[in-house]
């Protein structure tokens, strides 16, 4: 059963999905263009290139790209959000809860698909950065500067951090691998827990599902900063820590949300 | 086992002042088809979604072919809700696709005949289809399952002479003589031909459980006059 | 087309005269096969345990046979048949008298009246 839920949510979300990615690769191809001006190529000191009409137009561009890549991530979530919204808590509701399955194959079917896609947007969102800097790197460093320089001085600098502040560079990266692959979930059941939360009032449900995101959002930034007050006088376990409490705190979040969804949709439901 | 439904002291009450079901017992065996009646606001519609998950009951229970409430009875309770709960951009097909793959009861050459001779396209997107139409796809779905229980809630409220005609061909064309079809309404003269049984309910409680022809035999009048006559203000 | 019935009486009771009509007026003639309970409940929009009920009273009265898979048929029985017709046809006498009475007519004055509408009616086919 689970895997018929799967399949259908993902046949439900396929064609949002990819247009999404496909956005992405527009942008991206934006981003690239926009440092193809001349005026990048004249801040490496060399021509006194004149600044026309197309580098104004470049910078405009680059505004947009980011622009365009925070509408991205910002656009699937809220997409995913109210598509749960939809299927678990309006008229949608009356199939889905009424289907042959455990609300723990619904719930798991919908996170499991929703955090896919969050996650190849993250991962498409990454892949533009890179192509990003490698296209700014290759326009405004000097001619015979690869990318591949450029992302070897970063890769040094963060061992030398290590080396003076005592911050453990491998284990920076290796959380952030593993918090950006589980957060793709763990952020799904976290906005999916905070909807469904709004279900226990009787009156604007969504709005005080989307209410609570916020709450629960701040709230977790404010336990971060709690816990990583005690680790303030080295900024380089400062910074390990940060991310340690941060990828700790949102899993268990995402465990107690859980939680809360499961008892809503099994003893609390109640659809208009 | 001849009995279907076993409701014993349901009870829902969503606050202190608000008791929506109130201490329903009641049984029903299989090859019936039952008319729940009662004014808007009897609690119809609140024991219809206790019976298919959608409501958690207060206080009581409901044992469907012996089983709770549960993803068991779910694959044997075929269900139409009074609204349309289809998403607009799927196309009819993709919803057969759907049943086909969520219920092991659902005949899809029965749904594609009666759509057939309804004329919908099975193209079509659900979004296009007029009012009437997506309530009459719908009841096909429901139709095409060769379920246990049949709940179907109004499923004549609103709509034409023509269309009421419709629905309950199609009721009586798919009966089963091992399954009970459950219709709720508050149009009793519109489907009292094809009751056997019917279900009074006022206020939350149970008042009359009976056949159709009881009524008429022992009062001498329609069960819609009867009902007309116990609910009197 | 949906069959019509009267709102005050047991609707199982109105199927198993509106079939002893189709009878005994040869629309099922005898020997006949009989359409299946649901087609019939189907075409008359009423409830299937509902023929089914009238079904098992024609039966009893022998007007109806069932024969194992083939379905059921009419009885080849003719005085069965006109047994039921004289029944069906007592039934509208007794009525057209209880509606005289209901209008003060005695029993004779109603029947004397039936006999006049009777020559007239054949005097206007003449």
């Amino acid at each position: 059963m689970l895997g018929k839920l799967i399949k259908h949510e993902w046949k439900g979300t396929y064609r949002m999905g990819c247009l999404m990615l496909g956005a992405m690769a527009v942008v991206t191809f934006l981003g690239w263009l926009s440092f193809q001006a001349p005026v990048w190529k004249s801040m490496n000191g060399g021509s006194q290139a004149s600044f026309g009409w197309l580098d104004i137009f470049s910078m405009f561009t680059v505004m947009i790209y980011a622009m365009l890549l925070v509408c991205v991530t910002f656009g699937i979530k809220v997409y995913l959000g109210v598509r749960f919204y939809r299927t678990m808590y309006t008229d949608e509701g009356y199939l889905t809860h009424t289907l042959p399955a455990t609300k723990n194959q619904i719930l798991a079917s919908k996170i499991l698909v929703s955090g896919l896609w969050t996650l190849f947007i993250l991962l498409s969102v990454y892949l533009s950065l890179f192509l990003l800097v490698c296209s700014m790197v290759w326009t405004v460093v000097p001619e015979g500067y690869l990318p591949a320089d450029f992302f070897s001085a970063v890769w040094e600098m963060m061992g030398e951090l290590e080396s003076v502040f005592g911050f453990s560079a491998s284990h920076f990266v290796g959380i952030w691998i593993i918090a950006s692959v589980v957060g793709a979930f763990t952020s799904n059941a976290i906005l999916f827990g905070a909807i469904s939360l709004g279900q226990l009032v009787s009156r604007a449900r969504l709005f005080m599902g989307i209410l609570y995101y916020i709450l629960i959002l701040v709230a977790e930034q404010m336990l971060v900063s709690l816990f990583r007050s005690f680790a303030t006088n080295n900024i380089g376990i400062y910074l390990n820590i940060n991310t340690d409490i941060r990828f700790l705190i949102d899993l268990l979040t995402a465990a107690a949300l859980y939680g809360a969804m499961y008892f809503i949709t099994s003893r609390k439901l109640n659809l208009a | 086992m001849n009995e279907l439904i076993e409701i014993t002291g349901l009870t829902k009450a969503y606050d202190a002042n608000h008791v929506a079901v109130n201490n329903v017992s009641l049984t029903l065996p299989r090859g019936k088809i039952v008319g729940l009646l009662g004014p808007n606001g009897s609690g119809k519609t609140t024991l219809i979604k206790m019976l298919n998950g959608l409501l958690t009951p207060t206080q009581g229970s409901i044992r469907i072919g012996g089983q709770p409430v549960g993803v068991e009875t779910k694959a044997h309770v075929a269900y139409l809700p009074d609204r349309t709960y289809l998403s607009g951009n799927k196309k009819v097909t993709q919803i057969l696709d759907f049943f086909c793959d969520f219920y092991a009861d659902f005949s899809r050459e029965r749904a594609v005949g009666m759509l057939q001779s309804l004329g919908v396209d099975p193209n079509a997107r659900m979004g296009t289809l007029s009012k009437g139409t997506k309530e009459k796809v719908q009841l096909i779905l429901v139709m095409s399952r060769q379920a246990d229980l049949y709940i179907l809630d109004e499923p004549i409220a609103g709509v034409d002479p023509a269309a009421r005609d419709y629905i309950l061909r199609t009721i009586l064309n798919n009966y089963d003589p091992n399954a009970t079809v459950l219709i709720s309404t508050h149009l009793i003269g519109d489907v009292e031909q094809v009751l056997d049984e019917v279900i009074f309910m006022r206020y939350g409680h149970l008042v009359l459980y009976t056949s159709v022809d009881n009524i008429r035999e022992r009062h001498g009048k329609s069960v819609d006059a009867y009902f007309r006559e116990v609910f009197a203000c | 087309m949906a069959w019509v019935l009267e709102v005050g009486r047991p609707i199982y009771a109105q199927l198993v005269e509106r079939l002893q009509v189709q009878i005994v007026s040869g629309a099922y003639p005898p020997g006949g096969k009989l359409p299946s309970v649901r087609e019939l409940a189907a075409v008359a929009e009423v409830n299937p345990n509902t023929m089914q009920k009238a079904f098992a009273e024609l039966e009893k009265s022998g007007l109806i046979i069932t024969q194992g898979t083939n379905g059921r048929v009419v009885t080849e029985d003719e005085r069965l048949i006109q047994g039921s017709k004289h029944q069906l046809a007592k039934r509208h006498a007794d009525a057209y008298f209880a509606g005289m009475e209901g209008l003060g007519y005695t029993r004779a004055q109603a029947a004397e009246f039936l006999r006049a509408a009777e020559g007239k009616g054949e005097a206007e086919d003449e």
